[in-house]
């Protein structure tokens, strides 16, 4: 297993992303870690959880991001150094702590790490989170490879105590996802004690609130001014010297780069990884003696919008390209293929290519994310599946059980964010006669599920909500969450009982199912649809990933189907949809690699066709 | 000077830790080392895709037709991937496939191996294919056919390093299983270098 602590001062290890912003933190005497887990985020998190005994840092998997970051501001207050870390969209969530914090000010240094995700890889959509900086005002910094990753974040606590403000690191996946050489230093325990100044002010009042955004704004002055002499603002000379650049940030950089060195073209790219407040003069210097220069960053124009105004504002001639102009899009992460076709369009006059040719194959079968086999949430959904016949409208939510939404279920009406599934439930409920079934995971439960349970349980809203518990934060990789019964280094901590939750809301009945009994699974779904009342039903079943890791084996004796038996009625494959069985010229079979022998196919086989392997 | 290695197989087949190994001989080799891996939604049961290069690179992300080696730790999965390879390069890819559940819910047929197969020759200069399962199978140990593919990639000789370099950077990563995951290596790397050495006789007949 790897660790983030190996690696004695000077040394080279190989890290992701990730593990290179943990060990920057680490090395940053750090005091406490929090997050809600996230992809691309989660690594992060991840890797401090497995050594913060160790190295004396209180870390948690917070119950969302808004309280992850609350709880980092909380030691920070105390004069201690915090770091918080999250996915794109978890910003949305902690954003109300955050565009007020900056008015705030903090004590102890401050980092927040967002990780944003360009072509979705495994989020509800590509925001741009470098906004936050501007409507928040606080100091951005974008690495764009492990090393970076890592000397980024040793930056910038110092940085936030220097302008006490927190400060942002945003990476993409690429970055998150990228492991690379880093060279480290060392390690470097918190030593100082917790110290609570009362005679600051941190209560933003109106009065305060006023006074305290002309002094945000007098701090991001001096910040532009560290930004205008930083290092992490650098010109890369590529050839000899011309009247051509490139500005660009994040994994742009990276593109442009081994492009601009493998055609070869005489060109200086200027690389900016201070990106708010942004070094103005240093761009204005950079433009003054350049024809042309194209901006290469993904997603929104910020940055090619700001070099704009800077140009306008100097009277300069350069010609500003990038998105504007129609080179690059808005859309999508970028590769080298779409920098190159950008690049050699703008400098060398090539006409770019019509179409992007994708990486893969278009014209070979498909192989999309499923839900694996034995998964608990599969049983579910095909019960939910016979109970309703498929008749209802199904808010879902934001997990491995989003997969429900695709075939064979197909019981995914709405994914918007998380918790969402309960609220518009509500809506739904008041708006149409049909019956509405949201489900949500329990982690997703937690962190933005309990105050529109609220709301359905005072608004009388009459629906079903089932809550598909299996026990962990299973799609970011086995999470723990407040109802579980142990904490992220594995040790007891007290849980949150979910019917007891539930029941304090005012809902007398909550029904606990085991997805894995189908019948009684089906029943309880069935007699619930008939109440036309506000229904909790908790389908609960251990994550079977989780369950299997820790008994180290299956969890039952592997099925088998019986040829003679068998009447391809497709019950296993098209309703039940268990991925290791599979359906070959009309025959079908069990691949006994992949079956772990949770044994619901037997159950919902309608010719007993399905047994257990001898 | 750049080697790029592309790796596509399905979620689960071990590509991540494959792709380990290789920044272990990386670094090992004090060669610069880039890895780009995939995790989270993509992970579950999905194609999963992952790259290492070697030399004078910045990003993770291969250019389409630049990849010197393409692995595939399954046949349909190295074929999607297949426009990733250079013209000069080397597919190697393990024959057995594992069908997806979306051609048994649509009642599709997976594609002739051989087909797939194909269109990896069709792409680069030399394909390695053989049953990496089998070879695990032989070894007694079925978590080593990557081990037996790795050999597969040593026998290219395309990677800067020596036979012993894979070798210790085996031992390092999985020294519990090495023996088995050695002796895996070994064959994977008799296979390769008997399919070049065949590729080396057709290729001068059809040079006369």
């Amino acid at each position: 297993m790897r660790t983030i602590l190996q690696g004695k001062a000077g040394s080279d290890i190989l890290l992701l992303g990730n593990e290179a912003i943990a060990r920057g933190a680490l090395e940053s005497e750090i005091a406490i870690a929090t997050t809600y887990p996230g992809t691309p985020a989660s690594e992060i998190g991840d890797s401090i959880a497995r050594v913060a005994p160790d190295v004396g840092v209180y870390f948690e998997y917070s119950v969302n991001e808004k309280v992850a970051l609350e709880v980092a501001i909380g030691a920070s207050l105390a004069g201690l150094r915090a770091i918080t870390s999250m996915k794109h969209v978890g910003v949305n969530v902690a954003a109300d702590a955050l565009l007020s914090l900056s008015y705030m000010g903090i004590d102890g240094g401050l980092v927040l790490v967002t990780a944003d995700d360009p072509s979705c890889h495994s989020s509800q959509n590509e925001q741009d989170n470098r906004y936050y900086s501007r409507i928040a005002s606080l100091p951005l910094l974008e690495p764009s490879n492990p090393q970076e990753c890592y000397e980024m974040v040793k930056i910038a606590f110092e940085l936030s105590e220097k302008l006490s403000l927190p400060v942002i690191i945003r990476e993409t996946t690429r970055i998150a996802h990228m492991a690379g050489i880093v060279k480290v230093g060392e390690i470097k325990k918190n030593s100082r004690t917790g110290m609570f100044d009362r005679e600051r002010q941190y209560i933003l009042l109106p009065a305060v609130a006023r006074r305290k955004h002309a002094e945000l704004l007098q701090k991001m002055d001096v910040a532009r001014r560290i930004s205008e002499s930083s290092e992490l603002n650098k010109i890369f000379q590529i050839g000899k010297k011309s009247k051509w650049g490139i500005i660009t940030s994040s994994a742009g950089f990276n593109y442009a780069m081994e492009v601009c060195k493998d055609i070869p073209l005489d060109i200086e790219i200027l690389k900016i990884g201070f990106s708010h407040p942004l070094p103005e003069q240093k761009i204005a210097s950079f433009l003054k003696d350049k024809d042309k220069v194209l901006v290469v960053e993904e997603l929104e124009p910020l940055l090619e919008n700001d070099v704009r105004t800077i140009k306008e504002r100097e009277g300069l001639k350069t010609e500003i390209l990038g998105k504007a102009t129609g080179h690059f899009s808005a859309l999508y992460e970028y590769t080298p293929d779409i920098v190159q076709s950008a690049v050699e369009c703008v400098f060398l006059g090539k006409r770019p290519e019509a179409e992007r040719i994708p990486a893969s194959a278009p014209d070979l079968p498909v192989r999309p994310p499923i839900m694996c086999p034995g998964c608990p949430h599969s049983a579910t959904y095909y019960a939910v599946k016979i109970a309703t016949k498929g008749r209802a409208i199904f808010p879902n939510d934001i997990g491995c059980y989003s997969l429900g939404a695709v075939a064979p279920y197909k019981m995914g009406d709405t994914m918007l964010c998380m918790g969402s599934s309960i609220g518009i439930a509500e809506g739904l409920s008041k708006s149409l006669e049909d019956p509405i079934i949201a489900f949500i995971g329990d982690s997703t439960f937690y962190h933005g599920g309990m105050p529109a349970l609220a709301n359905a349980v005072h608004g009388g809203h009459k629906m079903m909500v089932i809550i598909l518990d299996n026990g962990t934060t299973a799609m970011t990789g086995h999470q723990p969450h407040p109802g579980s019964n142990v904490n992220a280094f594995g040790e007891s901590a007290p849980a949150l009982h979910l019917e007891k939750v539930i029941e304090g809301f005012g809902i007398d009945i909550v029904r606990v199912v085991d997805p894995y009994d189908f019948k009684n699974t089906v029943n309880a779904i069935t007699e619930e649809l008939e109440q036309k009342a506000l229904s909790i039903i908790i389908a609960r079943r251990a994550c079977a990933l989780l369950e299997m890791a820790e008994r180290g084996k299956i969890l039952g004796r592997r099925r088998t189907i019986d040829q003679e038996k068998c009447k391809k009625c497709g019950s296993c494959i098209d309703g039940l949809g268990c991925p290791a069985i599979s359906r070959q010229d009309n025959i079908y079979s069990i691949n006994e690699i992949l079956c772990i022998g949770c044994g619901v196919c037997n159950q919902i086989c309608p010719h007993s066709a399905i047994g257990v392997k001898k | 000077m750049r080697t790029d290695i592309f790796l596509a197989g399905v979620g689960g087949q071990g590509i991540l830790s494959f792709a380990r190994v290789l920044g272990v001989l990386g670094l090992m080799r004090k060669m610069n080392v880039v890895i780009g891996e995939t995790h989270g939604m993509a992970q579950r049961g999905g194609s999963v895709t992952a790259t290492v290069r070697y030399g004078d690179v910045y990003g993770s992300i291969i250019g389409i037709g630049k990849a010197d080696l393409l692995v595939g730790f399954e046949p349909l999965e190295a074929a999607r991937y297949a426009r990733i390879l250079s013209p000069k390069g080397t597919a190697i890819v393990s024959t057995s496939p594992i069908v997806p559940y979306s051609i048994s819910a649509t009642r599709g047929k997976y594609p002739e191996t051989q087909d797939l197969i194909g269109i990896l020759r069709n792409r680069g200069n030399m394909v390695i294919a053989f049953d990496a399962n089998e070879i695990a199978e032989k070894v007694k140990f079925i978590l080593t056919a990557n081990s037996a593919l790795l050999g597969a990639v040593a026998s290219t000789g395309k990677i800067d390093a020596q036979l012993e370099d894979f070798r210790s950077a085996i031992k390092k990563t999985v020294p519990r299983k090495a023996k088995e995951n050695l002796a895996a290596f070994d064959l994977g790397y008799e296979i390769g270098r008997k399919v070049a050495e065949e590729q080396k006789i057709t290729d001068s007949g059809k040079k006369k």
